[in-house]
């Protein structure tokens, strides 16, 4: 599913080059759930954000579901994760001046995917995370646990093939950070790709594969 | 999609309360601006156009030697030579004026201003539509006259008022033959009453032998396929033909538009003449624009300045799957979205202040709202405004990567914060040109109200020389000064702060051949100059005491005698046609036309015969300085005593003076206004800006204040970066007003001149307005515990 060949990212401040990452060699299959840790400043956010396509690589290849990202304008790589990519975050991320119920349906908004078939999409979705009561609440009226089961909601609404959690119990406490994670287990029973960052060992072991970063490279 | 966008805006408004309000306040207020004045310009350039084929519709114009700016007016035999030969011109129409008459019926009387007096062919030429009586048939004899609707109302209610009598200056009758529709507000012709030259009986039979009196103004209408350009040649053929005494100075015939004449009116000073002025109007346009762009520009500042604010949002957004498209439709529908609102609000403000300022231009401006072009036009003004407002930072927003900011917490993102000085750099050099603009008119206002004219106007009020005070003039003047609360009383044929006459045709002893000189004339009553204070330099007064003043004396101003090249003139020999005189005094220069011109030469002729003065012959009286209710009563009631028909009425000398100047005033006043909104959007969006950046470097701050910086210090870094843009707008402001307002005071032969201290004082007053805008939010920021801000990390 995802191919990543000798990829860089490399910061230029004046004449300096700061390399986050150095040559990434990474294959991930379908059904796959990868752990990235490493100490801060490993280059664990910027290795996802770049599967995630939210950020270009500086050098290498990334093949993902067959696709030559590296080769990809703007609108394609858009169009790419659009269908196939959610997001979680440890700062959850919602958008504060939506509910819910709109946050959950923004996603799809941008998929162009019609009103009543949304619709049912976002009561599915709410049913499914026993969140249909908070429907009309705004994110500031949450605590951080079901933000982020908001935030979860939201990612895996349109069933994207690859979900990308960065951290996402980072601002939780122990009790509701297990909920979150006994989800993302679910869901990947379910057959969603997972990659998530962590500094937890906790967490980590939920997954089936643990990638170690340190200074940007893979410790093998 | 659209739904949940709008949903953003509006909770973003409610959420930021702040933020919306300046928003929305100064863009609402640049919109009322900007509505006010299209309004004004719509109106203003729609003048004329109800005419029938307007386009083939011509005014004759003088032009060259000291018709500087053109002179409306042409001799009154040329409109029959035009008829004889020039068959291109299908119609031509002379149009005169006469100052304000009294009119009754039956026991109704009123004063009349806009009375005019034209021929048949003007029906030919104009689209007034007949109510009662017919074009064709207008004004052939020399007392029919025709009226409009409202005078129809006035005098005759709902009698039928064909073929009733009106009385003129309660001697002369007239018959209405037709009635009009009322004249349209947007029409340069504004009459109440039309009657026939002939009216004028042997006074116009005079003029049209004469062709060196540019005493008519003339209409034409040519045939669609002619040639201007052969007619002005013909015109000009038939003065050269006739020897028009002009032509010999330089002077030409030219044709103007007759949709320019309202803007252009050529020294058109008609009492039935609705004059504009193009330079207002594309100024006014223009300042209403700047005004409108300042509020646009706090827009873009404070969308960027708190860009952080929707930075996340950005990133969210586009980790969802928003392409910047979307994003930038978002912002712009956003902006479109304030920009609606505001209008909303303007069109209330607009609608509140309409009578406010419907009185200071002197118009009816009214607001359709339900008509299509005005809903069109606002529509046009929203998605203009929206995306002038929203297209920057629409663009600027929607660029942030996502991976920039949703990467953490921390959201660092750099503003552009050099384009944000430079659109403060713009708006501060806009308000403090207006500024400076409105201190230099001030000035000269002030300075024309207090200049000293070479004569007193104080104390000093006139009362028209009508009916009975004309004719028993020796009688009324024992009457009124019989009072001792009255010092002097004099006669005038004419004001010449009212109306000017000037001529030429002059010959003195110890002139040279052949040299023209055009003099300014006056025909004073015994005492003028004694009335008014006007030095003698030279010789005597006019005088009772010499039986001879009344017909063969003239007294000069010494303008007069320098350009005469006359050092001893008392004694010389002075003619003009049939008058043969001698120059028995030299008075001092006065001021008495408006100070945008100079002191010419001017001859002051004895005035005697005082029934043909009272057309616009005044007395003039002088008060003692102490009880002036007394001194007003007394003449009062000697004008009831000898007048039985027209109404008592006075004014005062120095109104008539200023009255001069009144459409400088109400210009000064909406500059005024101008500039304190244009300040008022500018500092508005300031302290957005200030605000939202306190709020940023709150972090900032507080470190600083935990390595020791003092509260002054802080202040310091957080204003400095606002102050210098302002300063530098002054310095790009003061140029650009000098050059202007150097222009517009050119029109002055008498003016201020612009000093430095203006300058400093526009910029003085800029920036401390500005300082105190930035300094209550920088203060709060410095003064702030630092802990909290830190804490909040």
């Amino acid at each position: 599913m995802i191919d990543l060949k000798n990829v860089s990212k490399c910061y230029t401040t004046g004449k300096v080059n700061t390399y986050v990452l150095q040559k990434i060699n990474l294959e991930i299959n379908e059904g796959e759930f990868v752990t990235i840790m490493g100490p801060s400043g490993a280059g664990k956010s910027t290795l996802l954000n770049i599967i995630g396509m939210l950020d270009e690589m500086s050098e290498g290849k990334y093949h993902f579901l067959g696709e030559s990202v590296h080769k990809l304008n703007e609108r394609k790589r858009v169009d790419l994760y659009k269908q196939f990519i959610g997001f979680i975050f440890q700062s959850y991320h919602l958008i504060d001046e939506l509910t819910v119920y709109e946050n959950l349906d923004t996603p799809l908004i941008y998929k162009k995917i019609k009103s009543s078939q949304r619709k049912s999409m976002v009561c599915d979705t709410l049913d499914r995370f026993q969140i249909v009561g908070k429907k009309d609440l705004f994110p500031n009226q949450l605590s951080g646990g079901q933000q982020q089961l908001v935030g979860i909601a939201r990612a895996i609404i349109a069933e994207p093939k690859l979900l990308l959690a960065d951290e996402p119990t980072g601002n939780l406490h122990s009790e509701q950070g297990k909920e979150i994670m006994d989800l993302l287990k679910k869901l990947n029973d379910e057959g969603t790709t997972i990659l998530q960052v962590t500094h937890s060992e906790k967490n980590a072991a939920y997954g089936n594969r643990i990638v170690k970063l340190l200074d940007g490279w893979i410790e093998n | 999609m659209l739904k949940n966008y709008i949903k953003v805006a509006i909770r973003m408004l409610a959420r930021h309360k702040t933020y919306s309000l300046i928003n929305i306040a100064g863009l609402a207020v640049g919109m009322t601006v900007f509505i006010l004045i299209a309004l004004w310009v719509t109106d203003e350039l729609s003048y004329d156009r109800f005419h029938d084929d307007v386009d083939h519709i011509y005014r004759i114009v003088g032009k060259g030697a000291y018709f500087e700016d053109g002179i409306d007016g042409a001799p009154a035999p040329l409109a029959n030579a035009i008829r004889a030969e020039i068959p291109d011109v299908t119609d031509v129409a002379r149009v005169m004026d006469v100052p304000k008459l009294v009119i009754s019926y039956n026991d109704k009387s009123f004063y009349e201003t806009r009375i005019m007096l034209t021929e048949q062919s003007f029906f030919n030429i104009f689209s007034f539509s007949f109510l009662y009586g017919s074009p064709q048939n207008a004004l052939l004899n020399p007392n029919d006259v025709i009226i409009t609707q409202n005078i129809a109302d006035k005098y005759f209610g709902d009698e039928n008022p064909i073929g009733k009598n009106l009385i003129v200056d309660g001697k002369y009758p007239v018959i209405v033959t037709g009635v009009v529709e009322n004249v349209p507000d947007n029409s340069t012709f504004k009459f109440d009453i039309i009657a026939p030259l002939k009216i004028k009986g042997d006074e116009f039979a005079e003029l049209e032998s004469h062709w060196g009196a540019f005493m008519t103004s003339n209409y034409i209408r040519i045939n669609p396929e002619a040639s201007t350009d052969n007619i002005i040649r013909k015109l000009n053929g038939i003065g050269e033909k006739n020897n028009c005494p002009q032509f010999r100075d330089g002077v030409s015939f030219d044709l103007q538009p007759f949709l320019d004449v309202h803007l252009d009116g050529k020294n058109d000073y008609h009492d039935y003449a609705d004059i504009g002025n193009s330079l207002l109007v594309y100024s006014f346009s223009v300042i209403a624009m700047f005004v409108l762009l300042i509020a646009c520009v706090n827009f873009i500042n404070l969308s960027t300045a708190r860009s952080m604010v929707r930075a996340r949002e950005v990133g969210m957004r586009k980790t969802l799957g928003a392409g910047r498209g979307n994003l930038i439709r978002q912002f712009l529908g956003e902006t479109v979205f304030f920009s609606a609102i505001s209008l909303v609000f303007a069109v209330v403000l607009a609608e509140l202040s309409l009578p406010a300022f419907n009185n200071l231009v002197r118009k009816s401006l009214a607001m359709n709202l339900f008509e299509l072009p005005l809903i069109l036009a606002g529509f046009v003004i929203i998605a203009v405004t929206g995306v002038i407002a929203g297209l920057y930072p629409a663009f600027y927003l929607s660029s942030f990567k996502p991976a920039n900011v949703i990467k953490s917490n921390i959201l660092s993102v750099s503003g552009k914060s050099l384009f944000r000085k430079i659109l403060v750099v713009f708006q501060f050099s806009l308000s403090t040109a207006l500024l400076i603009g409105a201190l230099v008119i001030y000035l000269q206002l002030r300075y024309i109200n207090s200049k000293d004219l070479g004569f007193d106007k104080e104390n000093v009020i006139h009362i028209p020389l009508k009916e009975n005070i004309a004719a028993r003039y020796p009688a009324v003047k024992e009457e009124l000064l019989a009072s001792p609360y009255i010092k002097s009383v004099t006669s005038q044929y004419n004001l010449e702060a009212t109306i000017d006459f000037s001529t030429n045709g002059f010959v003195w002893e110890g002139g040279t051949p052949n040299f023209e000189l055009q003099f300014h004339t006056s025909q004073v009553g015994i005492d003028y100059f004694e009335t008014l204070n006007l030095g003698l330099v030279d010789g005597r007064y006019f005088s009772e005491e010499f039986s001879s003043d009344t017909s063969e004396a003239v007294i000069i101003n010494e303008e007069a005698a320098v350009q005469m090249g006359l050092t001893e003139p008392v004694g010389k020999r002075f003619g003009f046609q049939e008058l043969d005189a001698t120059i028995i005094g030299v008075v001092k220069n006065a001021n008495m036309e408006s100070l945008t011109r100079a002191i010419g030469p001017r001859v002051y002729y004895p005035l005697t015969n005082f029934a043909g003065a009272s057309e616009r012959g005044k007395v003039l009286i002088r008060f003692a300085e102490s009880n002036y209710g007394e001194a007003l009563s007394h003449t009062r009631s000697v004008w009831n005593k000898f007048n039985k028909l027209s109404p008592f009425e006075f004014e005062l000398l120095d109104d008539t003076y200023e009255n001069l100047y009144r459409r400088e005033r109400n210009i000064g006043f909406i500059i005024n206004i101008f500039t304190i909104l244009a300040i008022f959007i500018s500092c508005l969006g300031l302290f957005g800006l200030i605000s939202s950046v306190a709020e940023r470097r709150t972090k900032e701050v507080g470190i600083r204040k935990i390595l020791g910086g003092s509260v002054f210090n802080i202040l310091y870094i957080i204003t400095k970066d606002f102050l210098i843009p302002v300063c530098i707008a002054n310095l790009i402001a003061w140029p650009i007003s000098y050059l202007i307002m150097e222009k517009l005071l050119q029109n002055y032969v008498y003016r201020v001149n612009i000093h430095w201290w203006i300058f400093a004082a526009a910029t003085f007053i800029v920036i401390a307005i500005a300082s105190a805008t930035v300094s209550f939010q920088a203060a709060k920021a410095a003064l702030a515990n630092p802990v909290n801000a830190l804490r909040h990390e």
